[in-house]
C-alpha cells in the first residue's frame, strides 16, 4: 500500500512513520484513533487516484483540515488513510462582481477573510477557531459563529462543491448562479456531511460586502432569566444584531481570574450585542438594544471606541480558555458543550447546566450564542482521574435529556463525530434511517470516514 | 525528564492556534513538525512509545522560539517540553549525529563550533583588558568566532565603563541546554565570574543572556546590552543617523525574556525605527534557533528567508540583539547590523 501511495503522490507527501501517526491520531477531543497512512495531496486528480485505491482494497479513507474539531470527527477510529489537506491551501479566485470567492479546502479561515478585507468584503461565519480551522472541515462540520444570528451559518454560504465520491468519481454539486431550484439539493447534503460521503476538494462560496460600520453593547443583569426576556425582547423589536451572546456568572468571574482588568460587574448575566449596517441605521439599531434591555432591568453600556469594543470581545474570547488557566492541573474536556435550544429556553438551559453541574459535584462554566440559542458549556477535568471521567459522562447525559425535551440540538456548530454518534437515532427518529440510506447508497463499503455520525 | 513535564503536556487542548504560528509548519507542513504534534510525540514519549526517525525530526526542527508558548490559551510551555523531550532522547542515545559533534567541541575547545583559535583572539589591542573589574563582557561563542564586529563594537562601547572581559569565558552551554544536554562549562565559567570580582555581566547575544540568567545560579546582576545601553544613553554623546532601520527581535531576547523595550529606546536614540511586519512577542523567528541551523541548514534559511520578508521598505539596516539572528538573517540576503555596532556609528 505504502508503495502505492508513493507511486500518486511522492516519497516525500506520504509517511507510515509510527510517530508521525500518532500525531495523525488525535483532533481537540478525547477520542483517539490509529492511522495506517498519512497523505498530503495536492490536487484532485492526486486525492482521486487514492480513493480509487483505497476503495479496491476497501481501506478507510480520513480527511482532515487542521483537526481543531472537538467531537472526533477527523480521528482515525477504524485506522487507514488520513488525507492531510494542508497543500490545498489556495484561493482560487475571488469574483467581486460575482459576490463569490472559489477556495481549495485547506485554506484557514482567517487567511481567507484577511484577502477578503482587502477588497472590502468578507466571509461572515466566524468560528472562534477562525486562526487555525479549514474552511473546508467548517464546511464539512457545517459549523457557524457569532454572527450567525443575522448572517446564518456555513451552510447559507456554499453555491457549489466539488467533490471526490467514495468511488473515485468527481462531482460537482451545485452551479455558479447565485440561486437554483434543480434537482436535489446535493450542496446542502455534503455540507456536514463530516467527510462521510466523500472529500471536499473545491467550494465555491458567497461573500458580502463589510458593514460600513458597527457597535457594540454590554448589558449587564442581576437575573439570569431577564437577560434571557431580553435576548427575545431585542429580537422580537426588529433588531437583528450581527451577535448577541450571554456569559453567565461563572463566566464572567473565570474571565475576570485570568484578566482582573476587564470592567466586567459580578452579576448573574451579561448580554454582548454587535450590529452592524450604515452608520445611521447602527446608531437606531443601538438604541432599540439598549431600550429593549433596560426594559428588561439591564443595565447597558456602548462602547466608545474600537479599544473598549475589543475590550469587551476579549473578555467573550477568554472564556473558553479561562477554563483550563483557572484550574492547575485540571485541563477542559470537550463534552456536552455545545447544544443548541430554542432562543426563549436558553436562561432555563442555563439554569439546569448549572442545577447539573452542582448535582455531580463539578463547576461548568457556560457562554454561547443566545441570539441563535447555541450554548458552550465548560468543564475541566484532571484527565487522569476515572471517577472525574464519570461524572463528565453522567453531566453529558444529564444535558442531553433536557436539550432533547426542549426539541433543541445536541450540536449547535461543531458537529456529530464520534462523540455524539450514539445520539443520532435518539436525536432524528426515522429520518436518521434515512441519513443511512443515503450513506449505503453513496458510499455502499463505509470506507468514506467510518465510525463518524454513528455510521 | 519527560515525566516531569506531564502536566504542561496534558495541559494541550491540540486546539491548534500554536500550529498556525509555528514557523517550522510554514515549510515542513507535517503534523509532527509543529509545536502541536511536538507536544504530542512528548505525550507519546512520555507513554513510552520509541523514538524513530519522525520523532527525533520533529523534536530537532524546533526553533525553540517561544511563539507557541507566549499564544498558548491553556498556558502550556511546547517549548520547555521540546528541551525535555531531547533531554530524554538524549538519556536513550537517540539524537542527531550533529549533538555528539557539538558536545566534543564544547569539550575539547569550550566552543560548539570546533574552533581551536584562542578565545579572546577577536580582542583588538587597544582593548585587552582582563582581570577583576565591576562590569564583565561576555562575548559568547558566535561573537567570539564568527561575528567578531559585533563583539568589538560592544567591548568597544563598554569599555567606557571600565569592563573587561574574562581570562577564559568557555562556551555559556546555551547550546547543548537547548539540544537536551548538559552545561558542561557552566562551573567553570562559574568560577571565572567570582574571580573577576564583578557585580554587573553584559552580554551582546540573547542564548547567552537566557543561559546566564536562567540556568546560571550567578550573585551577579546579568543584562543583556541593550539594556545597559538604555540604562546609560545619557552618559554617552550620540550623533542622530541618517537613515531607518527597523528592529528583529531576538525569540530568546523577546519572547524567552521578555525584553522589547529596551532595544528600541537605544535604536529610537540614533535613527528612526520602522517596525517589521511582525514584532515584539509576534514577531517571527530568525530560523537560527535551538540548533536548527547546525542541524537543518535548508529549513534555516527558509526560515530566515521568510523573516526579511517582513523588512519594511525604505530601511538601510535590520539591527539585531542576537549574534546568531545576525548571522541567520545575513546568510539568507539580508542587510543586518548588531544594536551596538549602530550606536558604534552614532558615537561623536
Amino acid at each position: 500500500m505504502l508503495e502505492e501511495l508513493q507511486s500518486i503522490v511522492g516519497r516525500d507527501r506520504v509517511t507510515a512513520d509510527p510517530a508521525e501517526l500518532y500525531c495523525y491520531s488525535f483532533d481537540s477531543s478525547y477520542i483517539r484513533g490509529q492511522a495506517d497512512y498519512v497523505v498530503r495531496p495536492k490536487n484532485t486528480e492526486e486525492i482521486a487516484e487514492i480513493v480509487k485505491l483505497a476503495a479496491r482494497k476497501k481501506v478507510p479513507i480520513v480527511p482532515r483540515g487542521s483537526a481543531s474539531g472537538l467531537t472526533g470527527g477527523s480521528v482515525p477510529v477504524k485506522g487507514g488513510i488520513v488525507f492531510d489537506m494542508a497543500n490545498m491551501n489556495r484561493i482560487l479566485e475571488i469574483e467581486i462582481e460575482n459576490l463569490q470567492a472559489v477556495i481549495e479546502p485547506g485554506v484557514i479561515h482567517r487567511d481567507l477573510n484577511n484577502e477578503l478585507i482587502r477588497h472590502g468584503f468578507f466571509f461572515p461565519p466566524d468560528p472562534g477557531s477562525s486562526d487555525m480551522c479549514t474552511v473546508g472541515g467548517l464546511i464539512a462540520n457545517g459549523g457557524s459563529g457569532m454572527h450567525s444570528v443575522k448572517y446564518g451559518t456555513v451552510k447559507d454560504y456554499v453555491l457549489d462543491l466539488e467533490v471526490v465520491l467514495p468511488n473515485g468519481d468527481i462531482i460537482n454539486t451545485g452551479c455558479k448562479a447565485p440561486k437554483t431550484s434543480s434537482g436535489y439539493d446535493l450542496t446542502r447534503l455534503f455540507v456536514g456531511s463530516e467527510g462521510t460521503l466523500g472529500i471536499i476538494t473545491k467550494a465555491r462560496l458567497k461573500i458580502y460586502p463589510l458593514p460600513e460600520t458597527k457597535s457594540i453593547v454590554m448589558a449587564n443583569f442581576d437575573r439570569i432569566e431577564d437577560a434571557g426576556r431580553a435576548a427575545v425582547a431585542t429580537l422580537s423589536s426588529g433588531v437583528i444584531p450581527a451577535a448577541m451572546e450571554i456569559m453567565d456568572g461563572s463566566a464572567i468571574s473565570a474571565v475576570k481570574q485570568i484578566d482582573p482588568t476587564l470592567d466586567i460587574p459580578d452579576v448573574e448575566a451579561m448580554l454582548l450585542f454587535e450590529v452592524d449596517g450604515y452608520k445611521e441605521s447602527v446608531a437606531r439599531q443601538v438604541e432599540m438594544v439598549c431600550s429593549a434591555c433596560e426594559k428588561c432591568n439591564g443595565r447597558t453600556t456602548v462602547a466608545k471606541n474600537k479599544k473598549e469594543e475589543e475590550k469587551l470581545w476579549s473578555a467573550r474570547r477568554l472564556v473558553g480558555v479561562a477554563i483550563t488557566k483557572l484550574n492547575p492541573g485540571k485541563v477542559r474536556v470537550y463534552e456536552a458543550e455545545d447544544i443548541g435550544v430554542p432562543i426563549k429556553d436558553v436562561p432555563f438551559m442555563l439554569k439546569k447546566i448549572q442545577e447539573i453541574g452542582k448535582k455531580h459535584g463539578m463547576p461548568l462554566v457556560t457562554y454561547g450564542h443566545i441570539g441563535d440559542g447555541n450554548l458552550h458549556t465548560g468543564i475541566a477535568i484532571d484527565q487522569r482521574n476515572e471517577e472525574e471521567w464519570k461524572k463528565v459522562h453522567a453531566i453529558k447525559d444529564d444535558i442531553y435529556d433536557i436539550v432533547l425535551t426542549l426539541g433543541g440540538t445536541l450540536p449547535g456548530e461543531h458537529g456529530t463525530g464520534v462523540i455524539r454518534g450514539s445520539y443520532m437515532t435518539r436525536a432524528h427518529g426515522k429520518s436518521y434511517e434515512v441519513m443511512k440510506t443515503i450513506k449505503r447508497a453513496i458510499d455502499p463499503e463505509n470506507i468514506m470516514n467510518p465510525g463518524k455520525m454513528g455510521m | 525528564m519527560i515525566q516531569d513535564h506531564i502536566e504542561d503536556i496534558l495541559k494541550c487542548t491540540r486546539c491548534g492556534r500554536c500550529r498556525v504560528l509555528c514557523p517550522v509548519n510554514d515549510e515542513l507542513r507535517w503534523e509532527s513538525t509543529n509545536s502541536r504534534g511536538r507536544m504530542l510525540l512528548a505525550r507519546a514519549l512520555s507513554e513510552n512509545v520509541e523514538p524513530s526517525a519522525a520523532m527525533k525530526d520533529s523534536f530537532y526542527t524546533c526553533l525553540t522560539c517561544s511563539i507557541c508558548s507566549a499564544t498558548c490559551p491553556s498556558g502550556a510551555k511546547p517549548d520547555d517540553v521540546v528541551e525535555a523531550a531531547r533531554a530524554e532522547l538524549v538519556s536513550k542515545n537517540y539524537v542527531p549525529e550533529y549533538y555528539h559533534a557539538v558536545l566534543k567541541s564544547v569539550e575539547s575547545y569550550g566552543n560548539p563550533l570546533n574552533d581551536e583559535s584562542p578565545r579572546n583572539a577577536w580582542i583588538p589591542e587597544d582593548l585587552k583588558a582582563t582581570g577583576r573589574s565591576d562590569i564583565i563582557f561576555w562575548s559568547g561563542c558566535l561573537s567570539s568566532y564568527r561575528k567578531r564586529s559585533s563583539a568589538i563594537a560592544n567591548l568597544r562601547i563598554l569599555s567606557r565603563f571600565g569592563a573587561k572581559v574574562l581570562e577564559d569565558e568557555r562556551c555559556c552551554g546555551s547550546p547543548l541546554l537547548r539540544l537536551g544536554g548538559k552545561a558542561v562549562t557552566m562551573e567553570h565559567n562559574k568560577r571565572q565570574i567570582e574571580k573577576s570580582g564583578a557585580k554587573t555581566i553584559v552580554t551582546g547575544c540573547a542564548g547567552c543572556y537566557k543561559t546566564l540568567k536562567e540556568s546560571y545560579d550567578l550573585d551577579v546582576e546579568v543584562l543583556h546590552i541593550s539594556q545597559f545601553l538604555a540604562r546609560n544613553l545619557d552618559k554617552l554623546e550620540l550623533n542622530r543617523l541618517p537613515f531607518k532601520v527597523s528592529y528583529h527581535d531576538p525569540c530568546h531576547l523577546g519572547r524567552c525574556m521578555k525584553v522589547y523595550e529596551e532595544p528600541r529606546i537605544v535604536i529610537n536614540r540614533v535613527a528612526d525605527l520602522v517596525e517589521m511586519k511582525t514584532s515584539g512577542k509576534d514577531a517571527r523567528c530568525c530560523g537560527g534557533g535551538g540548533g536548527v541551523r547546525r542541524g537543518y541548514r535548508d529549513l534555516s534559511d527558509r526560515v530566515a528567508k521568510k523573516r526579511l520578508q517582513d523588512t519594511p521598505e525604505g530601511v538601510e539596516y535590520i539591527v539585531t540583539a542576537c549574534p546568531m539572528c545576525n548571522t541567520n538573517l545575513e546568510d539568507a540576503g539580508g542587510k543586518v547590523i548588531d544594536i551596538s555596532e549602530l550606536l558604534l556609528i552614532s558615537l561623536i
